[in-house]
């Protein structure tokens, strides 16, 4: 597979380790900016080939490579690049396009310009905090990327909590396991949840907001 | 005033409000079908409110005149021929519009899926009004007609991207172990550009050739040509003469 990262930042350096282990054998081309930073690159990434572009010559080299690249990352430091490059790439039918953020708050305006895959690498300090504090009440654990779906926390406050949480997994007939308040895993079926617990529960993301909805309007 | 023509003046005060509420209800149930298959897609809900909202407004002109008492067989016998003449002579673009309803409401694949229907296959490029886009594994851009969808089955691969390819090499004059050597050595060489390792499926002897069958996993299929190109050229390099299917 051949797999082309644009940048040379600790953005792509995460990108390129997660694109080796994917395909050992595949090519991975990693376009850089800065001279110096290529060097460095060629020693961190002795498997990756690696060129030495201007910013404005990295169009053109999709257009001349578009038939062969199979993945495209776009993980400069720059937003606006990653999403220049992003939607050049689109526009040249290059099968997978990657844009990773820099800065979160720029999400809204990927997805508005329909890059199908943006990675917000910061999009798990929220989920994160409130694990580690324990303090919320619908948990977004994991968000996937290729459906509409995740993995979210629920934690049972009271007797209200669990009859909803109860009949939510019952209706949509979803996945779950339960982590009690002494946070030992228990797996077993809705009757065995209590208050206390956090219910771990994977389903789609219309089904988690209807939820979420109704224990608003039910101040649950 | 005579009574014909006091008559007269109430149905024409009836026939401007058939229109009036006709124009009235034609709004209201714009905006309501926008709010609620925005989910379809923004410009396919506008579009759908639209055809509704000329429809009521037609309906509503039709009615005001038949309360003018104009001749109302025949009014409705030429609104029936209008309508007629352009149901026929724009069928294909009728047919094409429900091909996008199909499309948006049944979702049978999405922008960047890779399908196939009929005998075309390809990766979906975008889905428009009349037609989708797809850029073939020949890396052809094919525009097809939405009511193409309504008449083929579709198959939508996205689920098994990237896509595998079976190739059958016919080589004229070597033994099955020396084919599967030559072979894995003209492998060698392209499979930084495959998804993952290739697979033999199988060797087959015959009297004078060896047929070897190959799977291969390929994410962009415009490669698919450079693959068979750069194996060619390997298997040329070597002295091999073979056959690619």
């Amino acid at each position: 597979m051949r797999s082309i990262v644009i940048g040379g930042g600790h953005l792509a350096y995460f990108t390129v380790a997660a694109l080796r282990e994917i395909d050992p054998k595949g090519r991975i081309i990693i376009i850089e900016f800065t001279s110096e930073k290529v060097e460095m690159l060629k020693k961190t990434f002795p498997y990756a080939e690696t060129v030495f572009s201007s910013i404005d010559k990295v169009e053109e080299y999709i257009i001349e490579n578009r038939s062969l690249i199979d993945v495209l990352v776009s993980a400069t430091d720059s937003d606006a690049l990653n999403l220049r490059y992003a939607k050049h790439s689109i526009k040249n039918e290059v099968p997978i396009v990657i844009a990773i953020l820099n800065n979160p708050l720029n999400e809204p305006i990927f997805i508005k310009e329909k890059i199908k895959y943006v990675i917000n690498p910061y999009k798990t300090i929220t989920s994160k905090v409130k694990e580690i504090v324990n303090k919320f009440r619908v948990n977004m654990i994991y968000e996937f990327s290729k459906i509409n779906a995740g993995i979210y926390a629920l934690k049972i406050e009271d007797a209200k909590m669990l009859r909803k949480v109860q009949s939510f997994i019952l209706k949509n007939d979803s996945p779950f396991f339960i982590v009690s308040v002494d946070d030992r895993v228990r797996a077993g079926s809705v009757e065995n949840i209590q208050v206390g617990d956090v219910v771990y529960i994977s389903c789609l993301d219309k089904d988690i907001r209807s939820f979420i909805e109704k224990i608003r309007e039910g101040g649950g | 005033m005579t009574l014909e023509e006091y008559s007269l003046i109430i149905r024409i005060i009836f026939a401007l409000l058939s229109i009036i509420l006709a124009i009235f209800l034609g709004s209201r149930l714009r905006e309501i079908i926008t709010k609620n298959l925005s989910k379809f897609g923004h410009a396919f809900a506008s579009k759908f409110a639209e055809i509704v909202r000329y429809f009521l407004i037609i309906l509503g002109a039709v009615i005001a005149f038949s309360i003018l008492s104009l001749d109302v067989v025949v009014l409705t016998g030429i609104s029936i021929g209008i309508i007629i003449i352009v149901l026929i002579s724009m069928r294909d673009v009728f047919s094409n519009y429900a091909g996008e309803i199909y499309l948006r409401v049944r979702r049978p694949f999405n922008e960047g899926d890779f399908i196939k229907v009929g005998r075309i296959s390809g990766r979906v490029l975008c889905i428009n009004s009349q037609d989708v886009e797809l850029i073939s594994t020949e890396g052809e851009r094919v525009i097809i007609p939405n009511q193409f969808f309504l008449k083929h089955p579709i198959i939508n691969k996205s689920s098994t991207t990237p896509m595998s390819i079976e190739l059958k090499i016919i080589f004229k004059e070597s033994t099955p172990e020396e084919s599967e050597e030559t072979v894995m050595e003209a492998l060698n060489e392209v499979r930084p550009e495959l998804f993952e390792d290739p697979r033999i499926i199988s060797i087959n002897k015959t009297d004078t050739r060896t047929e070897v069958n190959l799977l291969l996993h390929i994410v962009n299929q415009r490669k698919i040509k450079w693959v068979i190109n750069k194996l060619s050229r390997e298997f040329h390099r070597k002295g091999v003469e073979i056959e690619i299917e």
